[in-house]
C-alpha cells in the first residue's frame, strides 16, 4: 500500500490553513499546519514531510527564507510557494528550489494535479 | 500644489494596491472552503445548492479578476520575460475564462508556434481580459473565433466575437481607464491589456462595426 503524503502548510491566516488542510485531508493526505516561518523550520527539523506549502509573506521570517532553510535541512521536501502578490517573480523562488508557484486564490485543481505528479514521482 | 496632488495620487494608488492584496487572503479562504464543500458532496442534497455554489464561485472569480486588474493598473510592474509557449497560455486562459459560459469557441492555431519571450503572467491576464470582455459583449448565442499565427516578426493572436460591437465614437476610448459600456465593469481591463502588451513590446489593434462584433488583434514580437 502506498505511503500517504505528509504536508506542512505554512500560512499566517488561520482560515487559509484550515480550509487548505481540510481539502488536503479530504484527499487522503496527512497535514500539519503552522502560522509562522520559525515554527515551520522547527517542524521540519522534528518531522518528515513530503510537501511544504509556503506563503511568501509571513509575520516573522520571509517565506523565501523558510524555503531556503527547508531545502538545506531536508532537500527531498517538495516546496510549493503561494502568494497574494501577483507581481512576485515566480522564477526567483523556483530557482531557489521551489517546485511550483501559485497566486492566491489558489487554483486547487491545478495544485492537486501538481501534487498527484509529485506523488507519482516518488 | 502639483506635487501635493502627485503625492496624494501616489498614496491612493498604494492604498488601492495594498487593499487588493489584503482582499486576496479572505477570497482564498472562501474559494478553498467552497472547493471543500463541493468535494464533500454538498451539492448532492439539493440541485439548487449546485446552482448557488456555482454562482458564488463565478462571482468570486469576477472579484479576483477586478482585483488583479486593479493591482496591475495602480502598481504597474516591469515585465518579467521568459521564453513561453503562447499557445499553452491561451489555451489555459480559454479554459478558465470561459468556464460556466455558453460561448462557442473555435480555434485555429498555426502548428509549431515558436517560443516567445514575454511575461507569461501579463500576457495571460491580457488574454483573460479580452476573452471575458468578448463573452460579456455577447448574448446567449455567443461565438468567439481565435486564430494564432506568426507574421512579419510577430505572433499575431486574433479574437473575433459576434457581440454588440463598438460604436465609432467609442473606438478611441476603449483602452482608456474607467471607460466601460457594460454594467458592473469598472473599465480598467482593456487599459491593463494595452499597458501589458506595450510593455512586452507589442501592440493591440481593434476593428469593429456596431452589430457585427469586434476583432481584437494582439501582436507580440518574436524577438
Amino acid at each position: 500500500m502506498a505511503k500517504v503524503l505528509k504536508f506542512l502548510v505554512i500560512d499566517d491566516d488561520m482560515a487559509i490553513r484550515k480550509t487548505l488542510s481540510d481539502v488536503l485531508e479530504a484527499k487522503g493526505f496527512d497535514v500539519v499546519s503552522v502560522g509562522t516561518g520559525l515554527e515551520a523550520v522547527e517542524k521540519v527539523k522534528q518531522e518528515t514531510f513530503n510537501v511544504a506549502i509556503i506563503d511568501i509573506r509571513l509575520p516573522d521570517i520571509k517565506g523565501t527564507e523558510v524555503l531556503k532553510q527547508i531545502k538545506q535541512l531536508k532537500p527531498q521536501v517538495n516546496c510549493i510557494i503561494i502568494t497574494a502578490y501577483p507581481e512576485e517573480d515566480p522564477g526567483k523562488t523556483l530557482s531557489q528550489g521551489a517546485s511550483e508557484f501559485f497566486i492566491k486564490p489558489i487554483d486547487l485543481d491545478r495544485m492537486l494535479n501538481v501534487i498527484q505528479k509529485m506523488a507519482g514521482g516518488r | 500644489m502639483g506635487n501635493n496632488n502627485h503625492d496624494k495620487l501616489a498614496v491612493i494608488s498604494e492604498v488601492a494596491a495594498e487593499a487588493a492584496h489584503e482582499m486576496r487572503t479572505p477570497l482564498t479562504a472562501i474559494k478553498n472552503s467552497i472547493y471543500f464543500l463541493q468535494m464533500a458532496g454538498i451539492e448532492g442534497h439539493n440541485p439548487k445548492i449546485a446552482q448557488h455554489v456555482s454562482l458564488i464561485n463565478e462571482k468570486l472569480d469576477q472579484c479576483v479578476r477586478m482585483l488583479t486588474n486593479l493591482q496591475s493598473f495602480v502598481q504597474p510592474t516591469k515585465p518579467i520575460k521568459k521564453e513561453s509557449k503562447i499557445d499553452d497560455i491561451l489555451t489555459d486562459s480559454l479554459t478558465v475564462s470561459l468556464a460556466n459560459s455558453n460561448v462557442k469557441v473555435t480555434t485555429e492555431f498555426q502548428k509549431d508556434m515558436p517560443l516567445v519571450k514575454i511575461d507569461p503572467f501579463q500576457i495571460r491576464q491580457t488574454f483573460d481580459n479580452i476573452i471575458r470582455n468578448a463573452a460579456d459583449s455577447m448574448a446567449s448565442e455567443g461565438k468567439l473565433a481565435i486564430t494564432m499565427k506568426t507574421e512579419a516578426g510577430f505572433v499575431v493572436v486574433e479574437f473575433k466575437d459576434n457581440g454588440a460591437g463598438i460604436s465609432p465614437e467609442n473606438m478611441d476610448k476603449i483602452f482608456l481607464p474607467l471607460f466601460s459600456t457594460t454594467p458592473h465593469n469598472i473599465g480598467i481591463g482593456l487599459a491593463v491589456c494595452d499597458q501589458f502588451v506595450r510593455a512586452n513590446g507589442g501592440k493591440i489593434e481593434v476593428e469593429s462595426k456596431v452589430g457585427e462584433g469586434a476583432l481584437f488583434r494582439v501582436k507580440l514580437p518574436l524577438k
